[in-house]
């Protein structure tokens, strides 16, 4: 804590002008001298002091008004600011005019000030990663040289398609140069509006100024008791009383030893949680830039509600851009090949999600499960590029009682009987093959091989015997689930590929996994070897674009790191969504991991602005078949915008979906209808307005299990006004009520997402406060009041508290969170 | 419940009284461990409130009961007054279960809120020279804290309640000196003597039958303090103080079980640093860190490190605009750490300022965090405070 205390003193101090006392001789002018400034000699007002000042033909008292607005104030944004100043007349300002100037703010200082404003924009509309973010954070901070930029360089920008990307390209080609956001608007062949705009915040045209030591350290403090460990002891408690229930015969379907195990497991994973009561978490982050070639980094996070003082680390080494070398790194990373469906080590996967930042990136984010920490390289020589890694690290995973691993875990807390039970090691590369301008090949033309190998220390043995509770009338017979791999290890070799034909790219990746002892026969793309592959085109206008994807992956892929594009994770819809279908809560977490459900699908996407007022800013209509049980599936989904004037803008959505879940006994297909109207307001002086209605309806098939249940609804009103008191200082305030009957919501919040159940109101304050040119402070905290009403109990007279006979009636449970968030940006 | 060699010597009477307790879930001395020892007032003015509880680095009269050096950079002589409000909520929290012992959800068995004023501080200063003297009067420990839970029948007719009411609050006298030889360096000490009265009553009545107790008190004891500001380069302030352990005499003199706090309160050690940035919204950030030997005070308790930042800008000649944070380990149990989040605004009228601010804090206790552990282990107890606060201050 003193060492962050330490730190934003520095931060709030780097930068700034020292102030400079002086004692108080007269101003030249006080004696009618000759001033030493003239239209050739002329004083920049922001770097002058008090004495250059009084050599100005202006009073000692003016002066030193001057000098104490600055001192103040730290500069002034234009040669009209001196007005502000008493004694300082239009004409006294016409006789400066030719003796003074003023410099104008750099463009560092603006990147700094707009980047919780951009970040929060991006995450309230298109819901990126929160790896992606930091991405663009860091871009933010060091634009990248868009005259040098690869087509990959672009491409880890959000929203810019490969069209986009290779249109730059193109031009740089062509001998073109770029000299500023005019240019790229207007100079590129081929680079959509829509592309531009999503480009110009990240680009710089000419290389980074700043070549020496630099980088940027952050610390945030978290404290969000919203998250389920309070709902999860009574879980654990169930489990228990299930676990004891002489009704269910467990003694015939496991070993004593077993069953003593479980017991012991769930009592230590209940006090454990009971410990809690304190969730809040420290994170620090620190990049350095040490020249032109190298960057380290390093990130710790305590979480005060886990033992141990920290609670988790990472950090890297990483030369690039010498040479051959585009990047060497060493520590924690991130790879994505090609369309992900091979490998990429994100832990988040995002339904409905088809772009992707591929390469090879530092990882200092949270990553739970999937970090990757060893070596990797990317080279690149003329037309060839390679890509190489090996990683080991611990996961953590659920163990049978042979010892062997049922599957992986990725869970909040981390419970000690899963932590780091296994050890991975990982390996693989790509080989590239640039093919652009090769006789008539097309620029950005790309073929790319890649392989990827997993190794374990134990045997992996997917059992549901030892995550379901026995006789459940809903079996975990799901082959997502039952066709997981066994053994030590897994192979996986792929090609991707992609190219740009005038306004269409074409994107595709291949990938299968060999099973063990198969002839070469099994590597051919027609064998029998689960598969998985994806094609993906686009066409783009500049006002238009229609991206078309087919996908399919095989029931039999089961590739942890695939992260492919799809409508569904792996284990939705399962029995593993349901806590009291398992032997533990804790495996609940299954449902959350992020590997596509085995589907086939196609999806047809568009944004098109018709007109000056009206666009499509998205639609799209994917249908898909759940392999595992030819369910099939669509949904469909429309926005319009209509800008009847130019501030304010008008959103309508629309979403339709049918999804059959199937289940042995009470197998459903659900019908969801929701809209939404939106309207957002640029206000002036950049203050920013939105008010969002939302309706969604749910339809299920009646069934035993739903009863009357079988129609479900949820409904919020929301408004968010952000509003700028300065361009260093913003906040933002927002407000939402919901009504949900049986079907939550879903809202964006900040940089976030939040859901909304039962009925409530909450209310959130953040404000962005760029105290220095080195010192960015955000701060954030929300009241949430959930009520969840609980009638027609005065019926039962099994209704208690533990221990107690005391009688309980109808009530409401009413959740009330308060969460706080602090995050403080240090920039040198 | 906390059964020790204490009910060894009670008599019948008393033994019926527990038994009655036990069965109407012990009322007695259920008060949150932080509320016995007094919650510290953090907002001994209203900038102070809106930064988070930030004592910070700006002179004025209320350095006295803070670091003291800052009292030899009050420029003129002054004199303020503040009004606060406290507004305490409570919600007890237990898990309901069907008669399979399902979870249904949470219920709350006891809700309330009440609000309590705070007068004070009043504080004065006046230069002489390098010199600088203030005093003043200023409540720096709020015991105030209620509880009241009813039972009812079928029938909705009330056949008893549970009642906690604690009152009272430690205030300080506090006299003293800050000397600043040179214009970037004041040094400070001051002597204060606090005073106050506690007042804790329960009350458990079951039917016919009530069960009361008290436990009283006049706490006082003499403490002192003395600290360091000095300004080593420009805009960069930095302070040190320190302030002495107090043994409160007669902290519990009418009680019918001894309390087992030995009302010693602990030493502390704080350090700030703030800063003035030049900007297009001037600002001042500053933040501290305090330290307060509790484990030395009393064993069963632990050292804790509080941290707390604050920004003050200057939005018009005239307005300032501050927020601040603080996160608050409890000594009591040093997992619990409360966040404070404060705003408020300052308005200057010539020599006159007018201070408003607004801190709000959340958090959640257990039921080993009570001054005698509450029997229901399974009790949540949900805590937000929302403070409020008025300075007037004028220089002469």
């Amino acid at each position: 804590m003193l060492l962050v205390l330490l730190l934003v003193m520095a931060g709030a101090g780097l930068g700034t002008q020292p102030s400079q006392t002086g004692h108080d001789p007269k101003s030249p002018a006080d004696f009618g001298h000759v001033h030493t400034y003239n239209s050739t000699n002329q004083l920049d007002l922001n770097k002058a002091t008090l004495a250059q000042i009084r050599e100005l033909p202006v009073d000692s008292a003016v002066a030193e008004r001057i000098f104490g607005y600055l001192d103040e104030y730290g500069r002034m944004n234009s040669f009209y600011d001196l007005l502000k100043i008493k004694g300082v007349t239009p004409q006294k300002l016409e006789e400066l005019k030719p003796l003074v100037y003023v410099t104008q703010r750099d463009w560092e200082e603006g990147i700094l000030n707009n980047i919780q404003r951009i970040q929060r924009r991006l995450a309230s509309e298109e819901g990126p990663t929160a790896a992606a973010v930091e991405e663009w954070q860091d871009l933010l901070l060091s634009p990248m040289n868009v005259n040098k930029a690869s087509v990959d360089d672009l491409l880890t920008l959000d929203n810019v398609s490969l069209v986009d990307a290779v249109s730059v390209v193109k031009f740089q080609q062509a001998g073109g140069k770029l000299g500023g956001r005019r240019d790229l608007a207007n100079q590129v062949p081929g680079l959509s509006t829509y592309g531009y705009r999503s480009m110009r915040d990240y680009v710089g045209y000419e290389n980074p100024k700043s070549t020496g030591f630099g980088g940027n350290y952050r610390t945030s403090y978290d404290l969000d008791p919203n998250w389920y460990v309070e709902a999860n002891v009574s879980e654990f408690d169930q489990a228990l009383v299930a676990l004891a229930d002489t009704t269910t015969h467990w003694e015939s379907y496991y070993t004593p030893a077993e069953l003593a195990s479980f017991h012991d497991r769930l009592v230590a994973e209940r006090d454990y949680l009971l410990t809690m009561h304190n969730q809040a978490s420290v994170r620090h982050r620190l990049r350095v830039r040490a020249g032109k070639y190298v960057r380290v980094g390093g990130w710790a996070i305590e979480k005060l509600y886990e033992p141990g003082t920290i609670d988790g680390w990472k950090g890297f080494a990483s030369v690039q851009d010498l040479g051959p070398v585009k990047k060497l790194m060493v520590g924690d990373y991130r790879l994505t090949l090609g369309q992900g469906l091979l490998l990429d080590n994100n832990s988040e996967l995002m339904a409905r999600v088809y772009d992707r930042a591929a390469g090879l990136f530092n990882d200092l984010s949270e990553n739970p499960g999937f970090g990757f920490r060893g070596g990797a390289t990317e080279l690149g020589a003329g037309r060839f590029g390679l890509v190489g890694f090996y990683s080991k690290a611990k996961r953590d995973a659920i163990l049978n009682p042979d010892s062997s691993v049922n599957y992986y875990l990725i869970s909040t807390p981390r419970y000690a009987a899963y932590k780091d039970n296994l050890t991975e090691d990982d390996y693989g590369g790509s080989v590239r093959l640039d093919l652009s301008n090769l006789g008539f090949v097309p620029t950005g033309t790309r073929l790319a091989f890649n392989g990827f190998g997993i190794k374990y220390d134990r045997s992996f043995r997917p059992d549901a015997k030892y995550l379901d509770v026995p006789e459940d009338p809903e079996v975990l017979d799901d082959p997502n689930y039952t066709t997981l791999d066994t053994g030590r290890s897994r192979l996986f070799y792929g090609a991707d590929f992609r190219t740009v034909v005038e306004n269409t790219s074409l994107e595709a990746e291949y990938a299968l996994k060999p099973l063990a002892g198969d002839s070469v026969k099994a590597y051919l793309p027609f064998s029998a070897a689960p598969k998985a592959y994806l094609v993906k085109a686009r066409t783009q206008y500049d006002y238009l674009y229609v991206t078309a994807l087919y996908r399919h992956y095989d029931v039999g892929y089961d590739n942890p790191y695939n992260r492919g594009y799809c409508e569904q994770l792996r284990f939705a819809d399962t029995p593993l969504e349901k806590a009291y279908r398992l032997i533990d809560p804790a495996y609940v977490s299954l449902q959350e991991f992020p590997m596509p459900k085995a589907e086939q699908g196609f999806l047809i996407d568009t944004r098109y602005q018709v007109g000056r007022q009206i666009t499509f800013t998205r639609a799209y209509l994917d249908v898909w078949r759940n392999l595992a049980w030819a369910a099939n599936n669509y949904r469909f989904q429309a926005e319009v915008e209509y800008q009847p004037v130019y501030p304010l803008r008008l959103r309508f959505k629309e979403k339709l979906q049918s999804k059959e879940m199937p289940k042995v006994a009470v197998s459903t297909r659900s019908f969801t209808m929701e809209s939404s109207i939106r309207a957002m307001a640029s206000l002036t002086n950049w203050d920013y307005f939105t008010a969002e209605l939302r309706h969604g309806t749910v339809l299920l098939t009646p069934t035993v299990e739903y009863g009357d249940n079988s129609d479900m609804a949820g409904d919020f009103v929301a408004v968010q006004w952000e509003h700028n008191f300065s361009d260093d200082f913003n906040g933002e305030l927002g407000v939402a009520t919901w009504l949900t009957r049986g079907m939550s919501q879903w809202i964006f919040e900040d940089n976030g997402i939040d859901f909304l159940d039962g009925q409530g109101i909450k209310w959130y304050l953040a404000m962005s406060d760029r105290v220095s040119d080195n010192l960015l402070v955000y701060l954030k905290f929300r009241d949430k009041v959930s009520d969840f009403p609980h009638t027609a109990l005065g019926n039962n007279e099994g209704i208690h508290f533990p221990g107690s006979t005391e009688p309980v009636r109808d009530f409401t449970e009413r959740d009330n969170s308060f969460n706080v968030a602090l995050q403080v940006d240090l920039l040198w | 419940m906390i059964l020790d060699s204490r009910f060894q010597i009670l008599d019948w009477r008393k033994g019926a009284a527990i038994v009655l307790l036990l069965v109407c879930g012990v009322a007695a001395a259920q008060v949150p461990m932080r509320d016995y020892v007094g919650e510290e007032v953090t907002w001994h003015n209203a900038r102070m409130l809106a930064n988070g509880g930030l004592a910070g680095l700006e002179p004025g009269p209320a350095a006295v009961f803070g670091n003291p050096a800052l009292l030899g950079f009050a420029a003129k002589p002054a004199l303020a007054l503040s009004y606060g409000l406290k507004v305490s909520s409570e919600v007890r929290t237990r898990v309901v279960y069907d008669q399979f012992e399902n979870a249904l959800g949470e219920v709350a068995i006891a809700d309330n809120t009440h609000g309590y004023g705070v007068a004070g501080p009043i504080a004065g200063a006046y230069r002489f020279g390098p010199l600088a003297i203030g005093a003043g009067l200023a409540p720096i420990r709020d015991f105030s804290y209620y509880y009241y839970k009813e039972y009812r029948d079928d029938f909705y007719v009330k056949f008893g309640e549970d009642r906690v009411q604690q009152t009272g609050a430690l205030y300080s006298g506090s006299l003293g000196l800050g000397y600043s030889p040179v214009s970037w360096l004041s040094v400070g000490a001051a002597g204060g003597y606090l005073y106050g009265t506690r007042r804790l009553e329960t009350w458990t009545i079951y039917g016919a039958d009530t069960v009361h107790s008290l436990d009283y008190g006049s706490p006082a004891g003499l403490g002192f303090s003395g600290g360091i500001v000095a300004e080593p380069v420009p805009r960069f302030g930095v302070g040190v103080d320190f302030q002495s352990g107090v043994k409160l005499d007669k902290w519990s003199t009418a009680a019918e079980v001894p309390s087992y706090f030995a009302g010693q309160l602990p030493w502390a050690a704080r350090l700030a640093l703030s800063y003035r940035v030049p900007g297009s919204l001037p600002s001042t950030v500053t933040a501290e860190g305090k330290y307060q030997a509790w484990h030395g005070a009393d064993p069963a308790y632990s050292n804790v490190l509080t941290f707390r930042a604050g920004v003050e800008h200057t939005m018009l000649s005239f307005v300032r605009l501050r927020y601040g944070f603080g996160v608050e380990p409890m000594p009591f149990d040093p997992t619990i750490q409360r966040a404070d989040i404060g705003m408020g605004l300052g308005f200057n009228a010539g020599t006159t300022r007018i201070d408003v601010g607004l801190m709000t804090t959340r958090d959640m206790l257990g039921p080993q965090n009570f001054y005698d552990t509450l029997l229901q282990s399974d009790l949540k107890i949900h805590e937000s405070r929302n403070y409020f606060a008025v300075t007037v201050s004028r220089e002469f």
